[in-house]
């Protein structure tokens, strides 16, 4: 057995014949890590030195903040700079311990040696991983101390030091990675070849895979199936530059464990690796076959994309590239197997079997053999189904826009509020996985118009997105797009259906107690805040609010349009308006400090004229929901028809503008128009070739709410206005 | 004791070492011949731990070698290219194997150097590469172990360096028993240092036999008979091989050299006397008998 010493003085050894690395991995991080933060210093003092001399402490202060979290941010995890250093450090600090293996000489001297494999093994991947580990930790924390003596914020300590767990980790599982391309090559060139297969092919699979379902699938919603969006993450290489995923500890865990297990493969592999393989291409015959195939048919299929794409939907163009750039990589893989370019055409039988692969792959997707555009579950299959669309509902964004309190503001007190803007995939996501709609029949009976107008187009199509949950737990995406007159009947089922509007529309299930207050947004300035004191009140209105919505059908809106809109503040988001509203007062008075006016973006529903007994409640609490703009407000309304340019050098223009100021024709123009002032927008029964400007008398020369033209209702127009 | 039973081992298709048994006794020179691809270091080769055998054993003092560290300490494989690391000196080398193994005497090796004129400080990728088999030579005597593989070692030294290093070995085996195993394809190189030799080819052990049984058994008479001698009286002899440039005969026969003389002196010949063989000459008969032109396997 090997003893401990015995391991040191190897470990000591081998050192010594690295040393170079050594050097390379101290030079990189000198410069990278200690010079670059005494530039930052340098130029900080420059900065600081400008407020010091104006006596602006604050300022000076903040100046120093600053310069912390850029401290910060530079040694984190999200700088993609040293993404590069690491990759290209596990690369040098691997290949300079085991290239010995692709050295028959070497492997001799070696292998002979009275020492165990997994000890030269251990001795050889631990060096490597202190020469680039150590420099950099030493390096990171001289810089941290550098800072810490600049700004004395204890910040950069937990950064520098989240920095150096999440960068050694990085490290690891690429040094992993080049360690295992090593193992399995006995060439360096080959194992470089093998470093990017291992770092590029999955990522470049998965996006070759999404753009065959974007390509050809039409129904195709959220492309890729957990498959592609796995095999990505097999990558060390992207794992490096998306490093700021690491944030959780979990995932830290897992990339961990990753790392570990590989290392272990490694080991495995190193103990199995025969002597005689130095020099080879590959180190174990038995990956020769599947590393081919799997390259050839990438190659394929990936030249048979790119020649159908840039050859406009060319089928035999698409072939040619994939049988061309299949015999190419056959030959290719043959050559650097065989070390011998006059094995070029060996094994001819296996390139024609990788190149029919490739083509059955790409008739599987372009001719749609699976039946994925046709797909349609069975209802008994199905355990829930959901269904998105902006002709459905458009103001999703409203419900999951979310207030946010931060503490990293210099201002009012630590404290920062701001709208947490909810990205629309997010959105579309949740909703999707959340709704439950019972009229599955409606549902289908939709998705079978979806699957007749999958080859056809439609000039009022709109996009609808299908969700089933099946009770084999698969989850089924479809999205279509569909006339909007062919799909009304069912859009109206669906609109009705109370689990479509429970998960649409947040507040119905929202427990009436944890509301304290309402802020309702209208015409002009007819907007209010009021404090739901009175429960037996607050429990009236909020029923009422919710009836109406629930019962609010897919026909009215239609034909009737928001008069306004009212958002339910629970106590966070109570005192998130408060706190908003108190740090705008500080530094800036001019913003507007009404409640309803301030973060619109978030929590505000529609109130239709058909929502009565909201309406009557809230006129109880003092409130006018139903308030019209004042004819003796406006000055003039002024109509012009929008035309759409029918050539390309033509532009957008709108003319015959029509102005009307008499206050019967204004009474008139108001009563046909879909008008609200409030956040909630509804354009489902929007006539779009008239834009309508209306002009108060208090301002003549800039129409109301800004530069917003508002439209007639469908079939409204009056006949002043044609 | 070295023991290789039936063993095999293949690159691809190509048959490297096809069923061989071989013994080597502790205290003897061993010296393995063969032409170049013979299996010559494939064999060193699996005998030193580095090739993993197909199928088979070979064993040291009855412990298997691969991956053995018990095995692999008792010798020190000098290979045909030996590996030094870049930019080292020799000392550091020495420095490296001493490290690894436990009874290497740093400075027995230090003044084989100096006494072989090896600059301890000087870069060995600057030495020759006879400097460098002696320096692989004198790390492989200091190491002390049991046996010493030598790969294709004389190969690239002088003679007179060659002869030190006879007399270095033949010194270490005196003192304590040291075995060197030594591969070379030039038989002449292992003349007058074998106990023992071995002949590879093709990846089978043709012949193994001890140099003096070789010796003792096989005699070379030179003789001139009367012109009507009558040739098939030579039949009593175990003839190996006849030659003749007129009345002068060369004549390879098998036998006890007492018996040799008895049956020379009943044909009443006009002069004979029996000379000594060379190595190669008693390979020649040997691997003739075997149905093998030597000329063909060695030279």
């Amino acid at each position: 057995m090997t003893s401990k010493s015995l391991f040191f003085r190897l470990l000591k050894e081998d050192f010594k014949i690295r040393i170079w690395t050594l050097a390379v991995s101290i030079l990189t991080f000198f410069f990278s890590v200690i010079v670059a933060t005494a530039m930052m210093i340098s130029m900080h003092m420059s900065n600081s030195g400008i407020y010091e001399y104006v006596s602006i402490a604050s300022d000076v202060e903040l100046s120093k903040i600053e310069f912390a979290q850029a401290f910060c941010k530079y040694i984190s995890i999200t700088n993609p700079f040293f993404s590069l250093v690491f990759i290209g450090l596990a690369m040098v600090t691997a290949l300079s311990g085991f290239s010995y293996l692709y050295s028959k000489k070497k492997v001799d001297m070696y292998h002979s040696l009275p020492v165990k494999r997994e000890t030269l093994f251990f001795i050889k991947a631990i060096n490597g991983i202190i020469i680039a580990i150590v420099p950099f930790i030493v390096c990171a924390l001289i810089a941290c101390l550098m800072i810490f003596i600049n700004t004395a914020q204890p910040s950069v300590i937990m950064a520098t030091i989240w920095g150096i767990i999440g960068w050694s980790l990085v490290f690891f599982l690429n040094y992993s990675v080049v360690l295992l391309a090593i193992m399995l090559t006995g060439n360096m060139l080959i194992g470089i070849l093998a470093c990017v297969f291992f770092d590029f092919y999955f990522p470049s699979l998965s996006f070759i895979l999404m753009e065959y379902q974007k390509m050809f699938l039409k129904t195709c919603y959220n492309c890729g199936s957990f498959l592609e969006k796995f095999l990505p993450n097999v990558s060390s290489v992207m794992i490096a530059f998306n490093a700021f995923k690491l944030s959780e500890i979990s995932e830290i865990v897992i990339s961990l464990i990753a790392g570990i297990l590989l290392m272990f493969a490694n080991l495995l592999l190193y103990r199995k690796r025969a002597s005689e393989t130095a020099g080879k291409s590959i180190s174990f015959t038995i990956i020769k076959v599947p590393v081919k195939f799997m390259t050839v048919i990438f190659m394929s299929m990936m030249m048979y994309l790119l020649a159908y794409e840039i050859m406009m939907e060319s089928t035999a163009w698409g072939i040619f590239g994939a049988v061309v750039s299949g015999v190419i990589t056959h030959c290719t893989m043959e050559i650097i197997y065989n070390q011998d370019f006059k094995k070029i055409f060996a094994k001819k039988i296996q390139m024609l079997i990788c190149i029919v692969i490739s083509l059955i792959l790409v008739g599987i997707f372009q001719m749609d053999l699976l039946g994925y555009d046709r797909y349609i579950p069975k209802v008994s299959d199905i355990k829930s189904v959901a269904v998105i669309s902006d002709i459905l509902e458009s103001n999703e964004s409203l419900y999951y826009n979310k207030i946010k309190v931060g503490k990293d503001s210099f201002y009012a007190g630590g404290k920062n509020v701001y709208v947490d803007y909810a990205d629309t995939d997010s959105i579309e996501s949740s909703l999707l996985s959340k709704t439950d709609i019972g009229n599955k029949e409606a549902v289908l009976e939709l998705a079978k118009l979806g699957v007749a107008s999958v080859s056809d187009y439609y000039e009022d199509s709109q996009r609808v997105v299908i969700s089933y949950k099946l009770k084999s737990g698969r989850t089924v995406q479809r999205a279509y797009n569909i006339g909007f007159q062919d799909m009304i009947s069912q859009l109206s089922k669906i609109y009705d259906d109370e689990g479509y509007k429970k998960s649409i529309y947040p507040i119905l299930t929202e427990d009436n107690d944890d509301i304290v207050s309402i802020d309702l947004n209208g015409i002009k300035d007819n907007d209010g805040h009021i404090a739901l004191k009175d429960n037996n009140l607050k429990n009236r209105l909020m029923d009422a609010y919710k009836k109406d919505l629930l019962g609010l059908s897919y026909d009215t809106r239609m034909k009737s349009y928001p008069i306004s809109s009212i958002r339910f503040n629970n106590e966070y988001m109570q005192k998130a308006l408060e706190d908003y509203i108190r740090i705008s007062n500080d530094g800036y008075d001019s913003i507007d400090k009404k409640y309803p006016n301030v973060m619109e973006e978030v929590g505000y529903y529609p109130v239709y004229p058909e929502f009565k007994d909201t309406i009557s409640i809230l006129n109880e609490m003092g409130v006018d929901a139903a308030k019209t703009l004042p004819i003796e407000d406006i000055d003039r309304i002024e109509v012009s028809r929008y035309y759409t340019p029918s050539r390309a050098d033509e532009y957008y223009n709108e003319d015959n503008v029509k102005v009307f100021k008499d206050a019967k024709d204004i009474d008139k123009i108001l009563g046909a128009l879909a008008f609200c002032d409030s956040p909630y927008k509804d354009s489902l029964n929007e006539d779009m070739d008239l834009n309508v400007y209306i002009y108060l008398k208090a301002d003549k020369d800039n129409p109301y709410g800004g530069s917003t033209s508002y439209h007639f209702k469908k079939g409204n127009v009056p006949n002043i206005a044609k | 004791m070295i023991e290789a039973k039936n063993l095999s081992k293949s690159f691809e298709d190509i048959k490297a070492l096809d069923n061989i048994n071989a013994s080597i006794r502790d205290g003897d020179v061993f010296g393995l011949i063969g032409t170049n691809g013979a299996g010559k270091s494939t064999f060193l080769k699996t005998l030193a731990g580095v090739l993993k055998p197909d199928s088979g054993e070979i064993l040291i003092d009855n412990e298997h070698v691969f991956e053995n560290i018990k095995a692999k300490d008792k010798f020190f494989y000098i290979c045909d290219e030996q590996y030094f690391f870049a930019n080292t000196t020799a000392k550091e080398m020495i420095k490296f194997y001493s490290s690894v193994y436990k009874s290497f005497d740093v400075k027995k090796c230090e003044s084989l150097l100096n006494a072989l004129d090896l600059g301890l400080n000087r870069k060995v990728n600057t030495f020759s590469k006879g400097m460098k088999k002696q320096l692989c030579i004198a790390m492989g005597v200091a190491s002390n172990t049991k046996y010493l593989l030598c790969d294709e070692t004389f190969d690239g030294l002088d003679p007179v360096m060659r002869q030190a290093v006879k007399s270095l070995f033949a010194k270490e085996m005196d003192e304590r028993g040291l075995t060197p195993i030594i591969a070379s394809h030039n038989l002449r190189e292992l003349e007058d240092i074998c106990d023992h030799v071995g002949l590879l080819h093709k990846g089978g052990i043709l012949l193994s036999k001890d140099v003096s049984d070789m010796k003792l058994n096989i005699h070379k008479i030179q003789c001139v008979f009367e012109n009507d001698f009558d040739m098939d009286r030579l039949k009593s002899f175990d003839i190996m091989q006849i030659k003749n440039s007129g009345r002068v005969y060369t004549i390879t026969v098998k036998g006890d050299e007492d018996e040799v003389k008895a049956k020379m002196e009943q044909l009443n010949p006009v002069f004979y006397e029996l000379m000594d063989l060379s190595l190669e000459e008693i390979f020649i008969s040997e691997t003739e008998v075997h149905g093998y032109d030597i000329k063909k396997l060695i030279f």
